[in-house]
């Protein structure tokens, strides 16, 4: 049986989530807390049809949208100061949902939209890269190790990076777990989720720091 | 052609390693960068620093030299004028018998503005102020304020004050330039000035009992604490005006340099 290290992880961030964004001073940060719950609440589900041996391709399929979605949504407010990573975002997320919705139908809303989400996966990546070049190129100096912004793009860069290549070979991974039981993505998921919601709970303590330490 | 399960996974395995390893390749790169960012900032700052002390030095050596031109000038020009007028004063009095009582009041007068003269001629003559210390120049400069019976100067002080000539002359400045402003804007008539010292500060104290003053309404008189602060810069120091309706308290700390070379 495989043990779903991941959802352990994904209630901590979600926890921590709730208790350091709590305050509303944080403003779209607060954002987090309602997603990650929705994060935990579809994985546990995924994970009780996975177990029951049911399909649970449709549920990631629409998840990973509205997951997707977020993180672009994410990457939008951090850099809502630079027009061209806005417009950027703004273009990639309407081409992404054009292209998921023809995928999606075209599969009726059955299997997971591989192309659509290896775009999306792409052009996140090519996001969180433009992020650290410009925040290089900026002549202020930012202090990293508490910046709660540097965190989330980190957090998810290693989680773009780490997934690609399920998301390229998922119909192989699929073929591999059912002739041979050997689940390889639930096995690297594990490992690149406890990175990712560590960089994103790290941010939330940032972001808290950052608050309390701010005259409101 | 069939692909082995075992090669997919490596594959897949060996893919998401690599990429994982170049995102943390990367993330250090942006650190290591960001912190080499931090410490030519901080050159930048210390060179910008360094850059407007030099030029504050050179502005003041440039207003000693106009002080000791201006104290000279005094001296020579305008003292000799005066002595000259004080000596025909002397031969009229001598020559009328019966000299009116206001021309012994203009002599009387005239004494005294050569004497005010010569001493602020003194006190702007920049050899002159390094052939003494700081504090014996400081005492000299609150007795010739004190005996105009306008305002009382209260003077504490150690014995002597680690700094050199050049130093004591700003610091002589900086005080001097407080003093004034009391004077000129304060309406005070009493001035405290303390003068402490521990093992790495001395810390230099002037309050008046004047009206105070609202800091966003300084104006004009905010070039003479412009002066004083960069003045106490200039001595690694810093200054601090605290004011109220009772008066106003400058507080100036300056570092004591110890193994000086």
């Amino acid at each position: 049986m495989n043990i779903p290290f991941a959802l352990f992880f994904e209630f901590l961030c979600a926890f921590s989530a709730t208790r350091f964004l709590y305050s509303k001073q944080n403003g779209w940060w607060r954002h987090f807390i309602w997603f990650l719950t929705i994060v935990f609440i579809i994985d546990t589900t995924g994970y009780l049809f996975y177990l029951s041996r049911i399909n649970n391709h449709w549920l990631y399929n629409i998840a990973n949208f509205i997951f997707s979605s977020f993180y672009t949504w994410v990457l939008y407010k951090i850099n809502s100061t630079n027009k061209l990573m806005k417009r950027l975002l703004t273009g990639c997320q309407i081409i992404f949902s054009i292209t998921y919705l023809f995928e999606s139908i075209q599969s009726h809303f059955l299997e997971a939209s591989r192309f659509s989400f290896i775009f999306n996966t792409i052009y996140i990546i090519i996001a969180c890269c433009l992020y650290f070049y410009f925040l290089l190129k900026n002549d202020e100096y930012i202090n990293l190790v508490k910046d709660a912004s540097f965190w989330i793009i980190s957090g998810l860069f290693f989680f773009e990076l780490g997934s690609i290549s399920l998301i390229i070979f998922s119909s192989y991974l699929v073929e591999i777990n059912l002739k041979e039981n050997i689940n390889v993505s639930f096995a690297i998921l594990n490992v690149v989720n406890f990175i990712f919601y560590s960089c994103w709970t790290y941010a939330f303590i940032c972001k808290y720091r950052q608050t309390i330490s701010s005259p409101s | 052609m069939q692909v082995s399960s075992n090669y997919i996974i490596t594959i897949v395995v060996v893919i998401t390693g690599i990429f994982l390893i170049v995102a943390l390749f990367l993330l250090l790169y942006v650190n290591i960068y960001n912190e080499r960012k931090k410490k030519y900032m901080e050159e930048k700052l210390l060179l910008q620093r360094e850059y407007e002390q030099q030029l504050v030095q050179s502005q003041l050596e440039v207003r000693e030299a106009t002080f000791s031109e201006l104290g000279k000038e005094l001296h020579d020009n305008v003292g000799q004028l005066l002595n000259s007028t004080k000596l025909l004063i002397g031969i009229t009095q001598r020559n009328i018998p019966d000299a009116p009582d206001t021309l012994f009041t203009a002599d009387e007068t005239l004494a005294k503005a050569i004497q005010e003269l010569r001493a602020l001629s003194k006190s702007l003559n920049k050899e002159w102020l390094q052939q003494f210390n700081f504090l014996e120049n400081l005492q000299t400069e609150i007795e010739r304020i004190n005996s105009s019976n306008t305002i009382k100067i209260h003077f504490n002080h150690p014995q002597k004050i680690p700094f050199n000539a050049d130093e004591q002359v700003i610091l002589f400045r900086i005080v001097q330039e407080s003093v004034q402003n009391i004077m000129k804007h304060a309406e005070a008539n009493i001035i405290n000035i303390e003068i402490k010292e521990d093992a790495s500060f001395l810390q230099i104290i002037i309050n008046d009992n004047g009206l105070g003053f609202e800091k966003n309404n300084i104006g004009i008189h905010g070039i003479g604490m412009l002066n004083m602060k960069h003045r106490t810069e200039l001595l690694g120091g810093k200054i601090n005006w605290e004011s109220s309706m009772k008066g106003t308290k400058v507080t100036i700390q300056l570092p004591i340099k110890t193994n000086e070379a």
